[in-house]
């Protein structure tokens, strides 16, 4: 009789209900940063699942069938919401999770800057809030503050963890500020390959001069290389920030033509998915940021 | 006897087509057109207040977004600490920008920042005032936060004039709230507490940010 209790019990452990019971919430992610903010919240309390897979343009994704089975699975879906990943209402809706999959927007709350290179009717808010450390952090805040009202149990655990990932991008910001710290003028004259870097520049203190491909994915014509090249030479910019996954032809191009120091950025968008995706990205754009600062100053390390 | 209909040669039908396949084209093309088009954000605002996206020059703009997010975690220390707001050294000491004076701070006017709290019926307040030395880098700002204490529900003397009106334009939990205002001059006393409603009439103005809740909705459901 005993055994049976035993074997029983066994069984019950075994069984796929139990299996359930004890299943992980699957958080669904848009993009990469994300990706790394939500598992850094989360700890080892849930489980975070990327929307589409490794490999795709973020900027003009169509949504596949498969997406339509993972959103099916999510408990909840965490998205950026100011235009950068406009997929993953596509997917929600296709799949009928419209109104069922509670979403986190990541920016609600976060203050948008308009986006360098539109001018002044035409000024539209910036989606890269992602490409900061400042917006990221009230991004981390806004994320564990939704997650918690999902799981109350866990919302401490969350807050806890939001802010501990939260001091140490604070305390990796400060390393770099320290870098070009008391070394002289901030007001450095700066053009951009693209406009997803407004937000780590200006927290940074540097001003967007020119953005020479405001819309992401799309090369410059000649004729837009040709008037953007000009437009760098009268506004006397001092450093172009291209990305890494510029065509070279253009910036060597550029670079030729103006004679101006080039140096690059990631997006964040591309790679695996890693916990730890963010914080590298992040640390290497500071280096860049802060290398370009001191060439332009004449100290280069 | 037979007969057959002939109809009479032309391309009326043709044309017809014709155009129906153009106007298909037109169709699909401003349906293109219309879901790639960027439509800028417009806020409504009231007369105290202006907007991050327009009134603010770069610098002002980098210490509006600072505050802006370090309000969400000086909210955060008040809850964890018993209800104590930070001090400057605090935050300063915890990289919270604007407050360390680090390169930004030097190019951005070199704010000197100081707090004052205050209790008033219902809950307590801070304001983080940061005095400009160079009105021409950045104006002055001043950081309000404000926690009530539920259940005492806002009565009219104590709600905040500015802040009744302009619902909406500031976010934080729904027990607190928080307003950055700035002001032309850097030597502006430190701004009323108990009556908010006074900054606007000291010459304040409150920065109305553009949040990702506001952002077109195309992207949302």
């Amino acid at each position: 009789m005993r055994l049976l209790g035993v074997l029983m019990a066994a069984a019950l452990l075994l069984s796929p209900g139990a299996a359930l019971a004890q299943a992980k919430p699957k958080i669904g992610v848009t993009l990469h940063p994300y990706y790394s903010f939500v598992s850094h919240v989360v700890g080892d309390r849930a489980e975070v699942v990327p929307l589409i897979k490794v490999g795709f343009n973020v900027h003009n994704y169509e949504p596949q069938p498969d997406d339509l089975k993972r959103v099916m699975d999510f408990d909840a879906l965490v998205t950026n919401g100011v235009g950068h990943d406009a997929f993953a209402a596509k997917i929600v809706q296709a799949a009928g999770m419209d109104g069922k999959l509670p979403i986190i927007y990541a920016n609600d709350g976060v203050a948008l800057i308009a986006t360098a290179g539109y001018e002044g009717e035409r000024k539209v808010p910036n989606s890269h809030t992602f490409v900061s450390i400042t917006a990221s952090i009230q991004q981390l805040y806004a994320i564990a503050e939704g997650l918690g009202k999902l799981h109350p149990d866990n919302a401490a655990y969350y807050r806890q963890n939001a802010r501990a990932f939260a001091t140490k991008l604070r305390q990796l910001k400060a390393r770099y500020a320290q870098r070009i710290a008391g070394g002289g003028d901030m007001r450095i004259k700066v053009a951009t390959i693209h406009g997803g870097y407004d937000y780590l520049l200006q927290e940074f203190g540097l001003e967007v001069t020119a953005v020479i491909e405001p819309a992401h994915g799309l090369s410059p014509s000649a004729s837009q290389l040709r008037d953007t090249i000009n437009k760098i030479k009268s506004a006397d910019v001092n450093v172009i920030f291209s990305e890494i996954e510029f065509p070279d032809q253009v910036i060597d191009t550029i670079r030729n033509e103006t004679g101006i120091r080039v140096y690059s950025f990631v997006h964040i968008s591309d790679g695996p998915y890693t916990k730890e995706k963010f914080e590298e990205a992040i640390e290497y754009n500071m280096k860049q940021l802060t290398d370009a600062v001191l060439d332009v100053r004449g100290q280069k390390p | 006897m037979h007969s057959q209909l002939v109809r009479p040669a032309g391309a009326r039908r043709e044309g017809l087509y014709l155009l129906g396949v153009c106007g298909v084209i037109l169709l699909a093309w401003a349906a293109m057109v219309a879901q790639r088009h960027v439509v800028p954000v417009k806020t409504e605002l009231a007369p105290w207040q202006i907007t991050a996206f327009g009134n603010l020059n770069p610098a002002e703009q980098g210490l509006f977004g600072d505050l802006w997010a370090t309000a969400v975690e000086i909210d955060a220390l008040h809850k964890d600490n018993a209800g104590v707001w930070p001090s400057v050294e605090d935050l300063s000491d915890l990289a919270m920008p604007p407050f360390p004076q680090d390169a930004m701070w030097e190019g951005r006017g070199r704010h000197v920042w100081t707090a004052n709290r205050a209790e008033y019926a219902g809950g307590h307040a801070v304001v983080y005032l940061g005095r400009t030395a160079s009105t021409k880098d950045a104006r002055t700002f001043a950081l309000v936060l404000a926690h009530r204490h539920p259940p005492v529900p806002p009565s009219k003397e104590t709600r905040d004039p500015p802040r009744e009106k302009a619902e909406g334009a500031a976010a934080g939990p729904a027990d607190a709230f928080f307003t950055v205002w700035i002001h032309p001059t850097g030597d502006t006393p430190f701004p009323p507490i108990a009556k908010l409603g006074d900054l606007a009439q000291a010459g304040w103005k409150e920065i109305v940010p553009v949040r990702g809740a506001d952002a077109p909705k195309g992207d949302k459901k």
